[in-house]
């Protein structure tokens, strides 16, 4: 039941303009965090603490049983990344491993197991989480290549992030497994290296913060005219701590582009396919109603569970779908791709 | 959801996010970083809602939330005597003062009831509270308001 005097007492209790900016600032920022809760900008202590606390560690721990239950039809054979020297970093205390990796430059999955060298933290954040099924801070997947990464952070205007979610906790050892998804829209020529910023203040360890120059093509703010840019405005942010793992045999991905309703272009590899469209010109269902035809006649869909989990995105006037398939495809077995009802033959 | 899309989620959901968070919290600076967290939920999100209405019920629903986790850290983290007065409010209204001179969660439910206009059942949804607790709180905050509100109602 609305209330005339409490509409006219509430009507000036308003988010503030620099609010706004800064709202949508973060969500480009891959880190955002509360200001008040953050520390200063420390570039010198930073690199101090940093260069004192970071430990690389090489093993691979994951269990044979832990990954089938990860990974189920993609174990072993679509596993195409494997550890390096940046495999595992420790923190704050809290070590960071990767425990295994897949992506074909458009579809990133990460677990990542991580572990409290010093305390309990993990186990704590485990039961809070558990009880009130809090998220995590968004963060973002790397896809690099010889020139240089794709993903969250090059170029900002390609940004995707990714919200951490726990898979498991093993009471005994105390390691935390947690899964990262993310799609990429721009994946890098000649790929070989998937990595993972993880920011310092996550899992309870120390926040640093520090201040960095605009990159090229990220938006602050906006005003009247749309979006603007400032680069002589110093960006907050939260440092972080990259883990990562190298390609291990090349990825095959099928392209073909495509003219109905509108362009499209779609992407096959052994674990899903992704869809570009454009804004406005899209067929109706281009995100949803999808169909990959085999060249046995074998059509895998959402319905027949051929067709695994879902994600759209998109900047600007590109969007973007990526599909992942429930069970690896030899993409040379793959004729079609129906998207929308516009089926997309692959020569 | 896109960049500009987001941003139209900003100024359109914005202000609302912002008077659930001020009503739960009574602190300009506090409700704005729950607004933060609660819209960036929503950047995130990839889920597919079904209509406005449901997006805004998603959105207090998650902005009640981070309001409570905001609370707990104070609790955890901020000595009491360090705690800002809730002096950073607009300028000053009766009726405005009075209400957040109420107990948060009777706040909270007068201010989604009264403002926002949700029901009894729809509030206790959104607070995860009992209906009864609710209609509870709203006749305690009735009667603390009657005065300025100057009406009989039948909550």
């Amino acid at each position: 039941m609305k209330n005339r005097a409490f509409e006219e007492a509430f009507s000036d209790v308003r988010l503030s303009d620099t609010a706004r900016e800064r709202i949508i600032g973060a969500a480009i920022d891959k880190a955002p965090a509360a200001r008040r809760r953050v520390l200063r900008p420390m570039r010198v202590a930073l690199a101090a603490v940093l260069a004192l606390s970071l430990l690389t560690c090489t093993a691979l721990a994951v269990s044979p049983e832990l990954r089938d239950m990860l990974w189920g039809d993609f174990s072993g054979e679509a596993q195409n990344y494997s550890p390096d020297e940046s495999a595992a970093q420790v923190y704050d205390g809290v070590e960071a491993r990767i425990s295994s990796a897949l992506t074909d430059g458009y579809i990133m999955r990460l677990h990542v197991e991580f572990r409290d060298t010093e305390g309990d933290r993990l186990r704590e954040i485990y039961e809070k989480n558990k009880e009130l099924h809090q998220e995590f801070p968004a963060m973002g997947i790397n896809v690099e290549g010889p020139e240089g990464a794709s993903g969250p952070m090059a170029p900002y205007d390609m940004a995707m992030i990714c919200v951490p979610k726990i898979i498991a906790f093993d009471g005994e050892t105390g390691i935390l497994t947690l899964e990262f998804f993310q799609q990429t829209m721009n994946p890098p020529e000649g790929m070989n290296k998937i990595s993972l910023d993880i920011p310092t203040g996550f899992l309870g360890t120390k926040a640093v913060t520090e201040e960095v120059p605009a990159p090229e093509g990220m938006y602050l703010y906006t005003d009247d005219d749309g979006y603007v840019t400032d680069t002589a405005r110093p960006v907050e942010t939260m440092t972080s701590v990259k883990i990562g793992w190298r390609l291990t045999a090349p990825v095959e991905t099928l392209t073909v582009r495509h003219s109905g309703t509108g362009p499209l272009e779609a992407h096959v590899s052994d674990i899903g396919l992704t869809v570009y469209a454009e804004m406005g010109k899209a067929p109706a269902g281009w995100n949803s109603d999808m169909t990959v035809t085999l060249s046995n006649g074998t059509a895998l869909t959402f319905g027949n569970g051929g067709l695994a989990g879902t994600m759209s995105g998109g900047i600007a006037d590109r969007l973007l779908t990526t599909v992942e398939f429930a069970a690896p495809v030899d993409v040379s077995n793959v004729a079609s791709v129906t998207v929308g009802g516009e089926e997309i033959a692959f020569e | 959801m896109t960049q500009g899309e987001f941003a139209k989620a900003v100024e359109k959901y914005g202000d609302m996010v912002f008077r659930v968070a001020f009503s739960s919290l009574g602190r300009r600076e506090d409700a704005e970083d729950v607004a933060q967290e609660a819209l960036l939920k929503l950047w995130r999100s990839d889920k597919s809602f079904e209509s406005e209405e449901h997006t805004r019920f998603w959105l207090i629903r998650v902005t009640v939330n981070e309001c409570r986790r905001s609370a707990r850290w104070y609790k955890r983290n901020v000595p009491v005597e360090e705690v800002p007065e809730r002096a950073d409010a607009p300028e000053s209204r009766e009726l405005l003062d009075t209400v957040m001179g109420l107990p948060e969660k009777l706040r909270v439910a007068a201010y989604l009831f009264y403002y926002e206009g949700y029901s009894t059942r729809e509030i206790a949804r959104l607070t995860s509270a009992p209906e009864a607790t609710v209609r509870s709180r709203l006749s305690r905050a009735r009667e603390r308001l009657r005065e300025i509100l100057k009406e009989e109602e039948n909550i």
